[in-house]
């Protein structure tokens, strides 16, 4: 009986899953994108094991242009740009998902909290946000990095912090309209503690919404992690990284070697992409009437 | 109207306190000891101690928050250790460079991304409105720095078109007397029209690489908001009225669907600051984001927090404005409250 | 003397994803100068479509089809996009059901209406706003000078319906389609704003066609009555052989459950079932499911049956109303 209250949207999932289906074959661009997302996702798990060459090691021959020997080239100490190109998808694809993780679990946690118990929690976690969206969210990225400390692990945690607004945001609205909802209210009657009905009863039914979001902030949190180690941030060399490899790159632009950045950016471009189509492929399922 | 204007100021202060706060504590979780860094590198343990009062770093934390606070006020953002300068003077030296290039670049993504939106928005389905939606998605998924160097090597190495990339004016030409800091206006003014031209050259590709990333929201936002305006029942009155087509589209879709396009221009504002450091990187562009790149790398932390919270209360007054302008196109904005 | 609206046979099929809805079958009626018509029926029977149609106002996705269609001699047919809308404003116009949405939230009412004038009356930009805040006084808008910039938020529903029919008005149109303009106005609101069409409209000898489910106000207010009902003009004929002489059997059931001066269609449960889905393929007859009279005979193609001259049904078993 509880069980039936407690699920008041039961056929969702259901309904997800067969719109996965639908949606893969009616719109070829997610399905395009999913097909690319499992190409990084193949290059970010085998990385080393499938590159052709040591993205560490010299092969001797220095710039020179993509061949069949180095489809995209070599780079100034002669490393392989293809090598280099597939094993940083770990370090960019690690460093995305480890922040966009974090913000959405603590963005989950206290917007769930915010709009559960309103009052003085929603009060404290509104100003945390409002601080947060008054700066430029990159400037303040790089305030975080150099105020932490110049390492991978503070960029995930400055890409976390400036994408948490916008979980927090989401749990807290959606959390909110469901309060006091019927089967909230009979899971309350029926004596279920306030930390179960959140956790059981309304995570659960704002979950799928929130993952079209996480979705469209991986490509977003890409872009940010990019921009902050082509600035010179996080990442060092020699660890291949699209970002520093695309900043590495630039120097040899005005003498026409152009491979050295075009390649790397390219994979960012196209990661980003996908991120993007498979967010916007996403909310079609999930709500289809929320396509703008 | 006033009042209202003076109202939304108020507002804005709790962010402001919060923004104050939050560069108080990044500067004061900085990795090192400033004192030792500001001693110098041949100093000792006394001449440490000496410079960690005369910084007032011995005092407790809530002393040096209100001592902090009170430099603010007097516009005093510390001296930066790679120019020698108060940071307040460089910022406020290079600022105009920022501007500049940032205003062209706005003005590009609005002149683009708009008329763009609403020709898909008024033929829905259309090949134009998958043109649209294609590019959208494409702008947004190109990081602005990568963009700028593949129009640097088309454009500049390849074709030869663009000036050198480097600065907002190539060095053969007399810098133009001060007067807005716009190097393009300033030229013009003075009636220097070759000058104009080349800072004018110098301009498009970093403006066109930075407005390219606010292109996609700007757009997605003109053509949904556009389509749903169309669809709204005044629009069906005005045509059952017979009011000319141009009426319907201009005067009463186009208008209506700027309101939202004004309100996320906030966002679009904190995309372009963000975006701006990037592109004054890659463009040699003496503005305040390259200089607080070089801060950043040689961990010169008054620089850094000087530009965070310069940007930050910049970004507070834009949003400020972005407020004033919904209230001039929004009369409902207007009567709230 | 030749009708100012003639339409015959208009069918209107809306695309949509989940099939084609047959909105529209074979709707006809005509409209004398001067008379003014009800359009009955419950919510979705296509009376708004039906107005929509002659407006020419729907959208891409509906595809219309008729044998005739004429307003005031243009042919709503043949004319192009630039000749219809040229028609709209000055020969026909309309007024909707919720006045503050439909008029535009960020210009001043007044211009609104200056905007109407402007076109249609080819008046200068000072002589228009004279023109319209006359159109306010006359609409008895208090404070018509200082109610020229009012915005349509500032305004109660009522008002805002005056500033609609001030708008209807302005380029005095042939035909007027008011498409329920009283829902959601109190009641003495509702008489007001009625009495104030009926005035107008009388006094410039306009067509007006009222489309209501409040049959007690229809029956005040109208000469003539066509009854929809799913896509389909069931019954029409004056008010007196609606009222006292219903042949069909849907009609009949509306009457029964509006009791004469008393409650509207929105008590409308003695009607068994519900509208029929329109995107199936149909019977001739759609309301055979519904109906407690039907016979083998209703498999038949649809006839119409006059009974009277003004007096017209598409039923196979008319009369059966009283039984």
């Amino acid at each position: 009986m509880t069980d039936q209250i407690a699920h008041p949207e039961p056929s969702r999932l259901a309904n997800i899953w067969s719109g996965f289906a639908h949606a893969m074959k009616s719109n070829p661009l997610t399905a395009f994108a999913m097909a690319l997302f499992l190409l990084f996702v193949i290059a970010a798990v085998l990385g080393e094991t499938i590159a052709p060459y040591d993205p560490l090691a010299s092969t001797g021959a220095t710039l020179q242009p993509p061949s069949w020997a180095h489809p995209f080239g070599t780079d100034q100490l002669g490393r392989d740009v293809l090598s280099r190109t597939i094993v940083a998808a770990r370090v960019d694809f690690g460093i995305a998902i480890a922040a966009v993780s974090i913000s959405f679990l603590l963005g989950l946690g206290l917007g769930a909290a915010a709009g559960y118990y309103g009052g003085w929690t929603d009060r404290i976690v509104g100003r945390m946000v409002d601080t947060i969206m008054a700066f430029p969210l990159f400037v303040l990225a790089m305030g975080v990095v150099a105020a932490l400390g110049n390492t991978v692990w503070n960029i995930v945690y400055a890409t976390a912090i400036i994408n948490l607004p916008f979980y927090i945001r989401f749990a807290r609205a959606e959390v909110n309209s469901r309060r006091d909802a019927g089967f909230v209210e009979a899971a309350r009657l029926s004596g279920n503690g306030s930390v179960r009905i959140l956790a059981v009863h309304l995570v659960p039914n704002i979950l799928p919404p929130m993952m079209v979001q996480v979705s469209l902030n991986l490509g977003w949190a890409i872009l940010n992690a990019a921009g902050l180690s082509f600035i010179g941030l996080g990442v060092r060399p020699p660890t291949p990284e699209w970002g520093i490899m695309v900043s590495e790159g630039a120097n040899y632009i005005f003498s026409g070697e152009w491979w050295i950045f075009f390649f790397p950016g390219m994979a960012l471009v196209l990661a980003v992409f996908c991120f993007n189509l498979l967010g916007d492929g996403l909310r079609d399922i999930i709500d289809p009437k929320g396509r703008t | 109207m006033i009042k209202l204007i003076a109202k939304r100021f108020l507002s804005a202060l709790p962010s402001l306190i919060g923004v104050i706060i939050v560069t108080f504590v990044i500067s004061h979780s900085l990795p090192g000891d400033p004192a030792a860094y500001f001693a110098g590198p041949s100093a000792t343990a006394e001449s440490i101690a000496e410079t960690k009062a005369r910084l007032g770093l011995d005092q407790p934390l809530p002393v040096q928050f209100v001592a902090y606070v009170g430099d603010l006020m007097q516009g005093d953002l510390g001296r930066s250790f790679n120019s020698g300068q108060p940071v307040l003077t460089d910022l406020i030296r290079r600022l105009p460079a920022s501007f500049e290039l940032t205003l062209y670049a706005l003005v590009f993504a609005i002149v683009v991304a708009v008329p763009l939106g609403l020709w898909a928005a008024v033929n829905p389905g259309s090949w134009i409105d998958h043109l649209c939606r294609g590019t959208v998605t494409a702008a947004a998924a190109f990081p602005s720095f990568f963009t700028a160097l593949v129009l640097i090597f088309v454009f500049y190495y390849k074709l030869g078109w663009a000036p050198s990339p480097i600065g907002r004016l190539a060095i053969y030409f007399p810098l133009p007397p001060t007067i807005t800091g716009f190097f393009t206006i300033d030229a013009l003014i003075a009636g220097d029209f070759a000058t104009a031209r080349a800072a004018l050259g110098q301009l498009i590709l970093p403006a066109i690489s930075l407005g390219l990333f606010a292109l996609a929201p700007l757009a997605r936002m003109t053509r949904a908001s556009m389509i749903g305006v169309l669809g709204s029942d005044f629009i069906t009155t005005a045509k059952a009225g017979g009011l000319p087509r141009r009426t319907i589209l201009w005067t009463y879709g186009f208008r209506n669907a700027l309101l939202p396009v004004v309100n996320i221009l906030g966002m679009i504002f904190s995309f372009l600051l963000g975006a701006n450091v990037l592109i004054e990187q890659v463009f040699g562009w003496p503005g305040i984001g390259s200089y607080a790149v070089e801060a950043v790398l040689t961990s010169d932390y008054a620089a850094i927090q000087g530009f965070v919270v310069m940007m930050a209360i910049l970004y507070i007054l834009l949003n400020l404005g972005v407020d004033i302008l919904n209230m001039i196109v929004d009369p409902r904005v207007r009567y709230d409250d | 003397m030749t009708p100012l609206l003639d339409i015959q046979n208009l069918s209107v099929d809306f695309a949509t994803r989940d099939g084609t809805v047959h909105a529209l079958e074979n709707v006809s009626f005509q409209l004398a100068r001067g008379e003014t018509m009800g359009l009955v029926g419950e919510s979705g029977s296509g009376k708004s479509v039906s107005a929509y149609a002659v407006m020419r106002l729907l959208g891409g996705s509906a595809r219309v089809r008729a044998d005739r269609m004429i307003s005031g001699g243009v042919d709503l047919l043949t004319a192009t996009d630039a000749e219809v809308a040229a028609l709209r404003g000055k020969r026909m116009t309309m007024i909707f059901q919720n006045a503050r949405s439909a008029l535009n939230p960020i210009r001043p009412i007044g211009q609104q209406i200056a905007d109407v004038l402007r076109v249609h009356r080819a008046m200068p930009r000072r002589a228009a706003k004279q023109a319209a805040i006359a159109a306010l006084a006359e609409v008895r808008i208090p404070d018509p000078e200082r109610r020229y910039h009012a915005y349509p938020f500032e305004l109660s529903g009522g008002m805002c319906q005056r500033v609609m029919i001030a708008l209807a008005f302005a380029s005095e149109p042939e035909l007027l389609i008011a498409d329920e303009p009283t829902t959601g106005l109190d009641v003495t609101t509702q008489a007001v704003i009625m009495d104030l069409i009926r005035e107008k409209s009388s006094q410039r000898r306009m067509s007006t066609i009222l489309i209501t489910h409040d049959l007690t106000l229809a029956a005040e207010y109208c000469d003539r009555f066509a009854v929809m009902h799913a896509g389909h003009v069931v019954e029409q004929g004056t008010t007196a052989d609606i009222f006292e002489r219903a042949a069909h059997p849907y009609t009949g059931l509306l009457m029964k459950a509006t009791p004469h001066g008393a409650s509207n269609l929105s008590d409308l449960a003695a009607i068994p079932g519900s509208l029929p889905d329109l995107r199936r393929d149909l019977p001739p007859c759609r309301f055979v499911h519904r109906c407690a009279h039907s016979a083998p005979a209703c498999a038949a193609a649809l006839p119409r049956v006059p009974l009277e001259p003004s007096h017209e049904v598409s039923c196979h078993m008319p009369w059966k109303v009283s039984a």
